[in-house]
C-alpha cells in the first residue's frame, strides 16, 4: 500500500537561505555557476517569493549575484573581499583578547580548555565538520565572554568568503594540529594577562588561512573573481 | 559589503533614503512603516520596498512583527556602543597604515575637507553628513579597505541617531571640519599618536553624550532602550 503523505514544512526564507549558503560553501553549487530561480523552486518545492527573498539575502552576503535583465548566478570568491573581512576580524578579535587579558573573566579558561579537549577528539575521530564548527564556538566564546557578540555575528557575515577559501582547503591533516596548537597559545596568553602576547597570538593564528589564499587562486583559477 | 563599482539598484537608493530618514529622526522610533505607503512615496513596485526593509531589519533599524507590522526600532544602547566600539577599533589602524605609507594620496580626503569648507557655515547636520561620511570613506579607501567602511556605515547608524537628540549647536560643523583637517595634516607629517587621539576625540562625541543620557534616564531615550541600558 502506497500512501504518500505530504509534509507540509514551513520554510522560511532563511531556512532556504541556510541550506543554499551550505550548498555554495560545500561546493555543491560552484563558483561562477548559474542558478535558475525555477529550478530553485523546484528543488525546494516552495513558490517564488520565499526564494527570492533567500536569494537577496545571500546576496546581500555576497554569495550570489543578481542582476537585472540577466541570470542570477553564484558569486566567484573575492580575494580583495576577503583580505578586508581579514582585515577586520583582526582587528576586532585582537581587542576583545587584549580585554580578556586585562579584565579576566571567570569561567572563559575553562570554557575554552574544554573546546580544546573537545577538538583534539573530534581530529581522533576524524569528523572535519565537528572540529570546525568547535573552531567557531571558540571564537565566539572569546566575543561572548568579551560582550562583544554582535560583532561576532558581524564578523561572520562579513568572512564569507574566507569560508569559501577554507573550504576549498580541507581535508586539512596536519592543519587540525596547528589550529589546536594555536588556540591552546591564545588561550594561555588570555590567562597569564599579558595583554600584547594574547594580541600576538590571535594576529599569528588568523593569518593563516589568508596568506595560503593565492596559492590556492593560482591552482583554482575559475573559482575566484578576477 | 556594499560592492561600490555595482550597478545601484532602486533598492538600494530606496534603502538609503530610508536609512537617513531613520538616523535624522524623521521617521521616529516606533513609527509604522507600511509596505504601500512606501511603495507610494517612491513610486515603486513592492519588491524594492521589500528588499530595502528586510536590508534595515537585518541592521537593526526596523522591526518586522509577526504579523507583518513593520516599525522603526527604538534607539538600542548596547547597538551604539557596539558600533563605537567597531569604528573605532576599526578607523584607528586605519590611520596607522596611513601614517605608515609615505606615499599616501590625501587629495580625495582634501578635497572632500574643501567641499566641507564651502559648506560649513549654511549647512544643517542632516545635509552635512554625508560628506562627514565620505572623508572618513576616503581614508579607508587610500588605506585599500574602502569596503570595510560600509560594514561600519551600517552599524553607525545607530550612532549617528545620537547625534539629532542632541540640541543645535552651531559650532559643531566648522569645529568637524577643522578636525578633519587636523586629522589630514597628522597623517601627513606621519604622526600616527596626533592621528589618533584627535580620531578618538572626535569620534567620541555621540557616545559620551548617550551614556550621559543614561545616567540621566532622560526622556530622549525611549523605553526600551532605557530597559536595555538598564539590564547591562
Amino acid at each position: 500500500m502506497a500512501l504518500s503523505v505530504s509534509f507540509a514544512i514551513e520554510q522560511t526564507p532563511s531556512d532556504l537561505a541556510a541550506d543554499m549558503r551550505r550548498r555554495i560553501l560545500s561546493l555543491e553549487l560552484a563558483p561562477g555557476s548559474m542558478l535558475s530561480r525555477g529550478d530553485l523552486q523546484a528543488y525546494y518545492a516552495v513558490s517564488s517569493s520565499p526564494i527570492r527573498d533567500a536569494l537577496i539575502r545571500l546576496q546581500e552576503e555576497g554569495l550570489v549575484e543578481i542582476r537585472p535583465q540577466a541570470r542570477t548566478r553564484v558569486s566567484r570568491i573575492d580575494l580583495a573581499q576577503a583580505r578586508e573581512a581579514h582585515f577586520l576580524r583582526s582587528t576586532l578579535e585582537r581587542a576583545v583578547v587584549r580585554q580578556l587579558a586585562q579584565q579576566p573573566v571567570s569561567g572563559l579558561a575553562d570554557q575554552l580548555d574544554h573546546i580544546i579537549a573537545l577538538q583534539k577528539d573530534q581530529v581522533k575521530a576524524g569528523d572535519f565538520r565537528a572540529f570546525a564548527q568547535l573552531d567557531l564556538e571558540f571564537h565566539r566564546a572569546l566575543f561572548s565572554a568579551s560582550h562583544h557578540l554582535g560583532l561576532f555575528e558581524v564578523i561572520r557575515r562579513e568572512s564569507i568568503h574566507i569560508d569559501r577559501l577554507r573550504a576549498l582547503h580541507l581535508p586539512m591533516g596536519d592543519k587540525a594540529q596547528q589550529i589546536l596548537s594555536d588556540h591552546a597559545a591564545i588561550a594561555a596568553a588570555i590567562g597569564s594577562g599579558i595583554a600584547d602576547e594574547a594580541e600576538a597570538a590571535v594576529a599569528w593564528h588568523l593569518s593563516q588561512s589568508i596568506a595560503i589564499a593565492q596559492q590556492i587562486s593560482q591552482i583554482q583559477p575559475d573559482y575566484f573573481k578576477q | 559589503m556594499r560592492k561600490t563599482v555595482k550597478r545601484r539598484s532602486r533598492a538600494d537608493d530606496i534603502y538609503d533614503q530610508l536609512r537617513a530618514m531613520i538616523v535624522t529622526l524623521e521617521l521616529r522610533p516606533g513609527m509604522v512603516l507600511i509596505e504601500k505607503e512606501l511603495c507610494a512615496r517612491f513610486s515603486v513596485s513592492r519588491t524594492p520596498v521589500r528588499e530595502a526593509v528586510l536590508r534595515l531589519a537585518e541592521h537593526g533599524l526596523v522591526e518586522i512583527a509577526p504579523q507583518h507590522a513593520t516599525y522603526v526600532s527604538g534607539i538600542d544602547v548596547k547597538a551604539v556602543r557596539q558600533a563605537h566600539f567597531l569604528r573605532s577599533n576599526l578607523e584607528i589602524p586605519v590611520l596607522r597604515r596611513l601614517c605608515e605609507n609615505a606615499d599616501v594620496d590625501l587629495a580625495p580626503a582634501r578635497a572632500v575637507v574643501m567641499q566641507q569648507q564651502l559648506m560649513m557655515n549654511m549647512a544643517d547636520y542632516a545635509t552635512f553628513m554625508p560628506f562627514d561620511d565620505q572623508f572618513h570613506h576616503a581614508l579607508f579607501t587610500q588605506a585599500g579597505m574602502g569596503e570595510l567602511w560600509w560594514v561600519i556605515h551600517a552599524k553607525k547608524a545607530h550612532l549617528d541617531r545620537i547625534r539629532f537628540l542632541q540640541s543645535p549647536d552651531a559650532g559643531r560643523i566648522p569645529r568637524l571640519v577643522k578636525e578633519h583637517q587636523f586629522i589630514l595634516d597628522a597623517i601627513e607629517a606621519g604622526s600616527f599618536e596626533a592621528a589618533e587621539k584627535a580620531l578618538r576625540s572626535h569620534i567620541a562625541g555621540s557616545v559620551l553624550y548617550l551614556e550621559e543620557l543614561v545616567l540621566l534616564e532622560s526622556e530622549l531615550l525611549f523605553p526600551s532602550s532605557k530597559e536595555a541600558a538598564s539590564r547591562e
